[in-house]
């Protein structure tokens, strides 16, 4: 038999190509920037779909509760734009952690490029697996909401069967419809930025732009939570315009929920609502967002054939003044040369590490977004913003409380766990100074930026003396925080191996919300006190310096020189023994 | 002198490395050599102080790695057989972090970084991430990083690994000039020809144990073959290898 003949007949099969392909990226969007799903990526898919399934169920059963007690006269339509606009959040927040990934990348192309795969198959196959992707969410988010879209509305109650079946049809044919919507508007939203401003720019302003999304869907989640748990009542507002015919017409035309709305209404053969026929946008949406999608992801391909000669010199000019500059930090606080080599180890990965980044930008938003709740909680008018209260004084101890927790978590994930060798080559005796020279980088390069920035804030707000002291007594709360924090660590940032998990949030985050409250009232009202009496803050610097100088005596003696530097994370044992052979006295 | 003394690793309960013993001694060049998965690797690994031996020790001078392990890490330099180095970071950081690490004066170790990237061919590149380097250009960030601080002890674990032909033969060249500076140089290798251009002593590894330590030269007299090669097959490879080409050819044809 000749081998050869038959190898070089052999044509690929593109349909096999694009089942292959469809997975791979399928499975692709498990493994992003934000979350990782490497390990037991089926477990823990299973364990976010149900998370989600049955917090979405319980969202359709509290916005229908009040069907079992009140007949529904034709209004019903409302409680579905909230559930369509609750699917529209759900499923933007998912495409906000699968951002860049999203579309076809370099990795795809320098991968896929040399292999004889038809560009087509590559774009129908990512496009194939987005809608898997948002199908399996889609399922997930209607798994057990449908259940009571098809039970509690009195219309279907009445109903046999099959009427039933047409209610559940309806209903997650619609819901598929706005997941898909949804999703495929952020894939054309990030197509549009990327071939608008260029890759390369694009990666460079990626961050904060997904930060602000991260932020805007938290306040727009809080929000929803808002109107689930008290209603619309004191929202007159939203009741005037939902009750108000014209301007519900005209808001049809441009509000996506309510296109989805009158074709949720379509399918069920209720044309009686104000803003009756806009379901024909949901068809040109999605017509645009389809064909945008394989347009944007063209031009994509194309760019990247092209190469962004990314070599440019730096002007020579700045590269000198950013030297001296370097010079004279490093002679100043940077003396050390373990400091010196751990400080900018720190620097140079946050700055390049996209993962790390918004692993802390997370955190951040999630401090963010607990400020208007915080505003709303104390009843907090315009007028009174300007005025020194507590909750004024608390947005920065929640912004940088959850930065340094970000931030504590995050220096624990390696960067590359592999090439921690040369740190373990190179460790000295004195290990101090590769945690100093930590404790300096989060200084300089995260809290010291913020305060600027909160100074600049509460400058415009308040007096500049008065923004001056709530900065310092910040700050130096921050460096006491960070001193806390980091007093049992031990390891080198960014380059050892971690255990996620340790700190059991699945069963102690009421404990720390708890905790957390009563820290951030208790903070607040000392920091009242020391504004009022300004003469009090050499005593609080005093305090502060002194815990700081305890904290730093017990980690010399009781952590540094006792220990090593931990490279490996120990894991913890299955099950904890007894351990009965051990006398009592010992134990 | 480097001494190693009846040391073995074992991995659960397989050594990898098992009652292997030789010394070095200052200015000597040693080729350590062996098939895939014979312990070379593991050797170095042990000597770098990467990895604890299960049984046996290293000796430094005489005192043993463990009691003076960071005296001793600060004398040798290492070049490791996987090219596993941070890619966020360029050339220069990188250099300069190990550097600082290695606690060579600030003044000196910006020259000597800036110097041994020009050397190397690097000049262009230096602020370029090495994520976007060749592995030759990795291979050089390395052989850098493991001699900028002038070290006692070299390990070389197959420093030439995607290296051009000009930089493999500056390689060779430096290492025969360290050498005759008085350092103690373990070179770890496939590329037999160039063991033999630059050791004049080989260890041979089969299956985690020494079968031969000598010369070369006398290993040639007395195994009766011309060159370092046929020794090499004659005490380690156990299959016919022209069979198994032949089976993996008929493979790729199906």
């Amino acid at each position: 038999m000749d081998f050869n003949k038959i190898a070089s007949n052999r044509i690929p099969n593109p349909f096999l190509q694009f089942n292959i392909l469809t997975i791979h990226f399928f499975r692709r969007l498990f493994q992003n920037d934000m979350v990782s799903f490497e390990e037991q990526m089926q477990e823990r898919v299973i364990g976010i779909l149900s998370i989600i399934a049955i917090f979405s169920g319980m969202v359709a059963y509290l916005i229908l509760a009040k069907y079992l007690l009140i007949p529904d006269t034709g209004n019903s339509w409302i409680e579905r734009c909230v559930f369509i606009t609750f699917c529209m959040l759900i499923m933007s927040f998912v495409a906000i952690l699968e951002w860049d990934i999203m579309v076809p990348d370099e990795r795809d192309h320098a991968n896929l490029s040399p292999l004889p795969i038809k560009t087509s198959t590559i774009f129908l196959s990512k496009f194939a697996s987005l809608c898997l992707f948002v199908g399996l969410f889609a399922i997930s988010i209607n798994a057990i909401s449908t259940l009571s879209f098809i039970s509690i509305l009195p219309q279907a109650k009445s109903l046999g069967l099959l009427s039933i079946l047409k209610y559940g049809i309806a209903h997650i044919t619609t819901m598929f419809l706005v997941c898909l919507f949804s999703f495929l508007s952020n894939v054309f939203f990030i197509g549009i930025l990327i071939n608008f401003v260029g890759y390369k720019i694009f990666r460079r302003i990626s961050l904060y732009i997904r930060t602000f999304f991260i932020i805007v869907y938290v306040l727009l989640f809080l929000f929803f939570l808002r109107l689930l748990l008290y209603g619309w009542e004191n929202l007159s507002f939203l009741e005037k315009f939902i009750t108000n015919q014209t301007s519900i017409r005209i808001i049809g035309k441009y509000f996506p929920p309510l296109w989805f709305t009158d074709l949720y209404e379509s399918l069920l053969g209720n044309t009686k609502i104000p803003f009756h026929g806009s379901s024909k946008y949901v068809l040109i949406s999605m017509g645009i967002l389809i064909i945008g999608f394989f347009i944007s992801t063209g031009i994509q391909y194309k760019n990247f054939l092209k190469k962004i000669d990314s070599s440019k010199a730096k002007n020579r000019f700045l590269k000198k003044v950013q030297s001296i500059l370097t010079g004279a930090f490093d002679t100043i606080f940077l003396r050390n040369a373990v400091q010196c080599s751990i400080y900018y180890f720190y620097k140079k990965t946050l700055k390049s590490s996209m993962f790390h980044k918004m692993r802390i930008a997370s955190f951040v938003a999630l401090g963010i977004g607990i400020i208007p709740f915080q505003l709303a909680f104390n009843e907090i008018l315009p007028k009174t913003l300007t005025g020194i209260n507590k909750t004024m004084l608390s947005i920065p101890l929640i912004i940088y409380s959850f930065l340094l927790l970000g931030l504590r978590g995050v220096i624990n994930i390696p960067i590359k766990l592999e090439a921690n060798w040369i740190f373990q080559l190179t460790e000295g005796k004195n290990t101090r100074h590769y945690f100093l020279g930590l404790k300096k980088a989060i200084l300089f390069n995260n809290i010291i930026p913020l305060f600027i920035f909160f100074y600049i804030f509460y400058s415009i707000l308040w007096d500049r003396i008065t923004a001056f002291n709530h900065c310092i007594f910040g700050l130096v709360l921050a460096v006491l925080i960070m001193e806390i924090l980091l007093i049992n660590y031990s390891k080198i940032p960014f380059a050892c191996s971690y255990l996620p998990g340790k700190e059991k949030m699945q069963f102690l985050w009421l404990f720390y919300l708890i905790i957390f409250i009563i820290y951030i009232n208790v903070i607040t009202q000392i920091e009242l006190i020391l504004l009022k009496n300004p003469h009090i803050f050499v005593t609080y610097f005093l305090v502060i310096f002194i815990i700081i100088l305890s904290i730093r005596f017990y980690q010399v003696f009781q952590i540094y020189n006792k220990n090593k530097i931990q490279y490996e994370e120990v894991v913890d044992p299955v099950m904890i023994g007894l351990d009965y052979k051990t006398p009592t006295h010992i134990r | 002198m480097l001494e190693l003394k009846n040391l073995t690793k074992k991995f659960q309960v397989i050594p990898v490395v098992n009652d292997v013993s030789f010394s070095v001694k200052p200015g000597e060049t040693v080729g350590y050599l062996g098939p895939n998965g014979a312990g070379k690797s593991t050797t170095i690994k042990m000597l770098a102080g990467l990895l604890n031996p299960t049984e046996g020790e290293i000796l430094y001078n005489g005192k043993n790695i463990k009691k003076i392990i960071y005296e001793y890490k600060q004398k040798i330099g290492y070049v490791p057989e996987n090219s596993e180095i941070y890619p966020h970071l360029s050339a220069f950081d990188y250099l300069m972090m190990v550097g600082r690490l290695r606690k060579i004066p600030k003044k000196k170790l910006k020259t000597k970084t800036i110097e041994l990237l020009r050397l190397f061919n690097l000049s262009i590149e230096m602020d370029m991430e090495i994520a976007s380097y060749s592995k030759g250009m990795i291979q050089k960030v390395l052989i850098s990083s493991a001699i900028m601080h002038n070290p006692e002890i070299l390990l070389l674990d197959e420093p030439l690994n995607g290296l051009d032909v000009t930089t493999a033969l500056v390689i060779r060249d430096l290492v025969k000039k360290l050498s005759k500076k008085g350092k103690i140089i373990i070179y770890s290798s496939h590329i037999l020809e160039i063991v033999e251009k630059i050791c004049r002593r080989v260890i041979i590894l089969h299956k985690g144990s020494i079968v031969a330590d000598d010369t070369v030269s006398k290993l040639r007299n007395l195994m009766k073959l011309p060159s370092l090669e046929q020794i090499f097959d004659q005490l380690t490879v156990e299959e016919d290898t022209e069979a198994i080409a032949n089976e993996i050819n008929d493979i790729i044809r199906l």
